[in-house]
């Protein structure tokens, strides 16, 4: 990648980094194990931004690879902990919130967490208001089967939320 | 917050907040580091296989050096050789095939999940056919090795402790090959196999 390339791609990842920040917070409880992830997926995105083509929003491919990277770390039993102390922004995945709204995030993640791996990921993509033909595309579903399974997953949240509240 | 459509909205205004920049600096020291890290793992594995395929050849070729004049020792050594060197280059390739984690592109979840499977199991398949063959042979030129560096008359005068060590020997590395199949491969493949099916169930 040249100077002028990684310049743009540091840009471009700079208006959606909270992608990766909700992909590490629905995937990984342990906040260690949160900046590990957050800095693989920084990295895989920086490995594979040459390949880019912009066929799709740039928004939605960083959904596919910080997904993919989210799943091959819960894959991985055992991962390495030992990092480079960061910026302390980093590791600060749950900024300040007023007090009702952090109570209701935690309800809905908490709810969320009760989900599978890949129901996980078509909610989370739900919810950052993808279209449906964006969640088929990320996850590799059809639109169809996008419709039923966030049916499905709708009716399971709203239960688990009625539950909490 | 009873509804998912509330819980959206609730997510979006949380998603405001929680925009942070990553200056370049910061994002390029990620990436050296992460960059290591990924070397240090490959490196890991493959020179722990690599060492101890290069073991084997130095001590076959010094068995055949040494030994010149007896041609058992000479053909055995041979053997070892011969049979390690179209496994090493095979290891070499489809190590780095499976290694080789994106090849530069992402495509969706169920096509990655795919790919990571088939090339997983595919070394792995290549893996355990070689076990197969070569933790016998191997255990059979190491014991043979043994006994003619350093118990007098060597194996064919101490047959039945020859046999305790090639079975010793088949044994531990039976055990060693298990351990490492099922942490390195059997869990993932397992693992990567339940989240496919969870993906195309229903499609």
């Amino acid at each position: 990648m040249n100077s002028g390339q990684e310049a743009q791609f540091i840009r471009e990842l700079n208006q959606h980094t909270g992608i990766i920040h909700r992909v590490c917070r629905i995937y990984f409880t342990d906040p260690v194990d949160r900046q590990d992830v957050f800095q693989e997926i920084v990295y895989q995105l920086w490995k594979s931004y040459p390949s880019f083509k912009g066929e799709s929003k740039f928004s939605t491919w960083m959904y596919t690879v910080a997904l993919n990277t989210a799943f091959s770390q819960i894959r991985k039993e055992k991962r390495s902990i030992q990092q480079e102390p960061l910026h302390d922004h980093l590791s600060e995945i749950t900024p300040y919130q007023p007090s009702d709204m952090e109570e209701q995030m935690k309800h809905l993640y908490s709810a969320i967490d009760t989900l599978s791996m890949v129901d996980k990921a078509i909610v989370l993509l739900y919810l950052e208001d993808n279209s449906y033909e964006e969640i088929a595309a990320v996850t590799g579903l059809t639109k169809t089967n996008v419709s039923v399974r966030l049916v499905r997953i709708k009716r399971k949240l709203e239960e688990k939320l009625k539950e909490t509240n | 917050m009873k509804s998912l459509d509330e819980a959206k909205k609730c997510w979006s205004e949380s998603k405001e907040n929680k925009q942070v920049e990553l200056p370049g600096d910061e994002v390029k020291q990620i990436i050296r580091q992460r960059i290591r890290k990924e070397k240090k793992v490959l490196f890991e594995y493959f020179w722990a296989s690599y060492i101890w395929q290069f073991i084997i050849y130095v001590a076959m070729t010094n068995m055949i050096i040494r030994f010149w004049g007896d041609l058992r020792i000479v053909v055995v050594s041979l053997v070892g050789i011969l049979m390690y060197i179209p496994f090493t280059i095979v290891f070499i390739k489809k190590f780095t095939k499976m290694s080789g984690k994106t090849n530069g592109s992402f495509q969706s979840l169920r096509s990655n999940l795919k790919l990571q499977w088939n090339k997983m199991n595919e070394f792995f398949v290549f893996k355990r056919r070689f076990d197969w063959l070569g933790i016998p042979v191997s255990c059979f030129i190491l014991t043979v090795i043994i006994f003619k560096l350093w118990v007098p008359g060597g194996w064919e005068e101490h047959l039945t402790g020859a046999l305790i060590v090639y079975l010793f020997a088949i044994i531990a590395f039976l055990i060693a090959t298990v351990i490492e199949n099922r942490k390195r491969f059997k869990k993932p493949l397992y693992k990567l196999s339940l989240i496919i099916k969870e993906i195309e169930e229903e499609q």
